[in-house]
């Protein structure tokens, strides 16, 4: 079947859910290949690129599951393409041990989770934003993971480039941890002209094929291996045994600790470049308000009715969730007398903050299945102040 | 005459007592129910219903359900692992006195055709392999139809889904299964529901995996008028594309109703939205074909 050629980079101003936000992003991220697996409520991104990637050339397939979604993006990017999937939480679970391969091979990939309340099938046309320790702690074994949390379609379509763009930079993984009021949000995205796209390439090795000494797992300074895709001429091996720099099984404590220390230490020492957040009215605020997502918007709302009514009320909202902007809370809790964490679960994203304070640290909660309204985050602002 | 034979001469000898009972939330016209609606007057209200996600969980949910009988969900790739565990346990409770004999239940799987042909598969694999005393119903309409009906591997050639733009051919779930050598399988169609019945009836018969594919015509789906879904599920057989067959243990397949003339499948293609491409702007002769030319060879092997 022919096709007509369409551009991957939709440059100008559109009217987007936020499922199809990240769609585009991911084309004009450079994404060529999509393996995904149909489930409430992320299903449009899989149907949009279902049309759109054979559009521009790259492939869409459709899986007999969330296991082999996953395993096939790590196959994909392994031979040299930029991947994708994405799911909700029942599929989020199932990914969760080829998640784990993917960062022990160090394998970049990019992952949307359009959270649904949870646990089990849950509520899956609403809301929920229970996977946040998931998204942390999913897989089995030590690793560090990068995840962003977008809080509109236009962040659905600007950190699923940057989501490529960290995942190549560090060879891991990285989760885009929506939710299902910003998935299905419709609101204006720019989406600039290709040129202004940013784009970090995957770092490759400057020895030629067929170099001896060449050692594909022998990290940089960094920490970062460069990587060499399947079919290149090179002699690769990918493992998700503990291996050396060769790439090859060694199945002994010191091996393991020094491959998974330097794992985990490629993100944790440089979590201060990938972390992310956006603050509005902290400058001189007594009581911070830490949200995500869906939540930050009325989370924002509270704030400026706190304002209001004279209460110095501010808003944190971290962009990463993973690495958290642990720093930046600490740093506040030196001039502030308490935080309010208002999340769409019973109290997880809360705990991460409390490791960073001694302050009393509130949380607002539901379970999910609604949008959390303005009005019972400023109840406990107001609580918080006193 | 065959004990299911003489139990099922007619539409008039098949129970009127309902097993599931009105208020579903399932679709209008939705011919997955119907099938399982006739299956459970065979098989009564001694039933625990094992379900994967699909469109029947949808059965559970709405306020209650309507099943006389139980219902255990599980995830969408282990509904017969979960038979499995509620068999034995019973079988347990059996064997200890716990349970009397009498009061033993059936457990059924039920579940669609993307559990069933994608992810379940190998659930599946493992139960029969194991003899599991189960039985299973898949209601085969085609897609994942809960989540807007795309592509399933049971979607058949040149249907379009939100998906694909043509899908391949269907695998053959019949004979994967029937490679297992389960103690029984069939497939069914809830406009030919006296054979329903018998089958259903038949398989009563033995101990270990009691498999059955249900013919579901999805209005939703599929793109037609509710009011037609037993015309096309008549097309569906009438056209030989939907077979209706059986197969016992290591025995052949016995095809139980045959077509005397084939109806060309053209007559079952036009008319639903998911086909509609094959006819509009121009008509695809060629793709056509190529979809009677496989039922055509499907039927010359059958009757050869």
């Amino acid at each position: 079947m022919t096709v007509a050629r369409a551009d991957a980079v939709l440059t100008g101003q559109h009217f987007f859910l936020g499922d199809h936000a990240f769609a585009e992003g991911a084309l004009a991220a450079g994404c060529r290949f999509f393996g995904g697996y149909p489930i409430t409520p992320s299903t449009e991104v899989a149907e949009r690129l279902a049309r759109r990637l054979p559009e521009v050339g790259g492939i869409f397939v459709q899986m007999e599951d969330e296991l082999a979604s996953m395993a096939a993006i790590v196959g994909a990017s392994v031979a040299g393409a930029r991947a994708m999937t994405a799911t909700s939480g029942p599929g989020f679970s199932l990914m969760m041990e080829n998640l784990g391969l993917a960062a022990m091979m160090e394998v970049p990939c990019v992952v949307v989770n359009v959270q649904r309340g949870g646990p089990s099938t849950g509520l899956p046309t609403l809301v929920g934003q229970a996977d946040v320790m998931q998204a942390r702690w999913g897989s089995h074994g030590d690793y560090e993971i990068v995840a962003y949390s977008p809080a509109s379609p236009q962040e659905c379509f600007d950190l699923t480039v940057k989501a490529f763009n960290t995942a190549d930079q560090f060879r891991i993984p990285v989760l885009l941890m929506a939710d299902e009021v910003v998935a299905h949000m419709t609101e204006r995205v720019t989406i600039p002209p290709p040129e202004a796209i940013p784009h970090v390439e995957r770092k490759r090795p400057g020895q030629g094929p067929g170099d001896n000494g060449f050692l594909p797992f022998k990290a940089d300074d960094d920490l970062i291996p460069p990587m060499v895709h399947a079919g290149e001429g090179y002699r690769v091996h990918f493992t998700g045994l503990t291996h050396d720099e060769r790439g090859y099984p060694v199945l002994t404590g010191p091996a393991h600790d020094r491959l998974v220390r330097r794992l985990v230490d490629k993100i944790r020492l440089k979590a201060w470049q990938i972390v992310e957040y956006e603050e509005y009215r902290v400058e001189d605020a007594r009581v911070v308000v830490i949200a995500y997502g869906s939540t930050a918007r009325s989370a924002r709302r509270a704030v400026t009715l706190a304002r209001e009514q004279g209460i110095p009320a501010g808003l944190l909202r971290p962009i990463t969730l993973w690495p958290f902007p642990g720093e930046r809370v600490r740093k506040l809790a030196e001039r502030v007398s308490a935080f309010v964490v208002p999340e769409l679960n019973l109290g997880q994203l809360s705990r991460e903050v409390e490791r960073f304070t001694s302050l009393p640290v509130l949380g607002v909660n539901h379970a999910g299945g609604a949008m959390m309204p303005p009005e019972p985050i400023l109840d406990v602002i107001r609580e918080a102040r006193g | 005459m065959s004990r299911e034979l003489a139990a099922y001469r007619n539409l008039k000898d098949i129970s009127r007592e309902e097993f599931i009972l009105p208020g579903t939330s399932v679709c209008g016209g939705c011919g997955g129910m119907e099938a399982l609606r006739l299956a459970a007057k065979v098989l009564g209200d001694r039933v625990v219903y094992v379900n994967a996600a699909g469109c029947f969980t949808l059965l559970a949910v709405f306020p209650y359900t309507p099943f006389r009988g139980s219902w255990l969900y599980t995830t969408m790739g282990s509904a017969p692992a979960g038979a499995q565990g509620v068999r034995d346990a019973l079988d347990v409770l059996i064997a200890r006195g716990k349970v009397r004999p009498e009061d033993d239940v059936q457990v059924v799987v039920v579940a669609g055709d993307g559990a069933t042909y994608d992810m379940a598969l190998s659930s599946t694999s493992g139960a029969i392999w194991r003899n599991l005393d189960f039985w299973y119903f898949c209601y085969d309409n085609e897609s994942y139809g809960n989540t807007g009906a795309q592509a399933s591997s049971a979607t058949p050639y040149g249907a379009r889904t939100p998906t694909t733009l043509g899908a391949e051919r269907r695998k053959d779930l019949f004979e994967i299964w029937r490679a297992h050598r389960p103690a029984y399988l069939a497939t069914v169609s809830p406009r030919y529901p006296v054979d329903l019945s018998r089958k259903f009836e038949k398989a009563k018969r033995f101990k270990g995996p009691k498999l059955f594919l249900a013919a579901a015509p999805c209005p939703t789906g599929w793109e037609f008028d509710p009011a037609k879904t037993l015309d096309y599920g008549r097309l569906q057989v009438e056209t030989g594309l939907f077979p209706l067959k059986e197969a016992v243990g290591d025995g052949p397949v016995v095809h139980t109703y045959a077509p005397a003339k084939r109806r060309p499948v053209e007559e079952y293609l036009r008319g639903q939205g998911r086909f509609r491409h094959l006819f509009e702007p121009v008509k695809q002769a060629a793709l056509i074909a190529r979809i009677q030319e496989d039922v055509d060879r499907y039927w010359a092997r059958v009757e050869a």
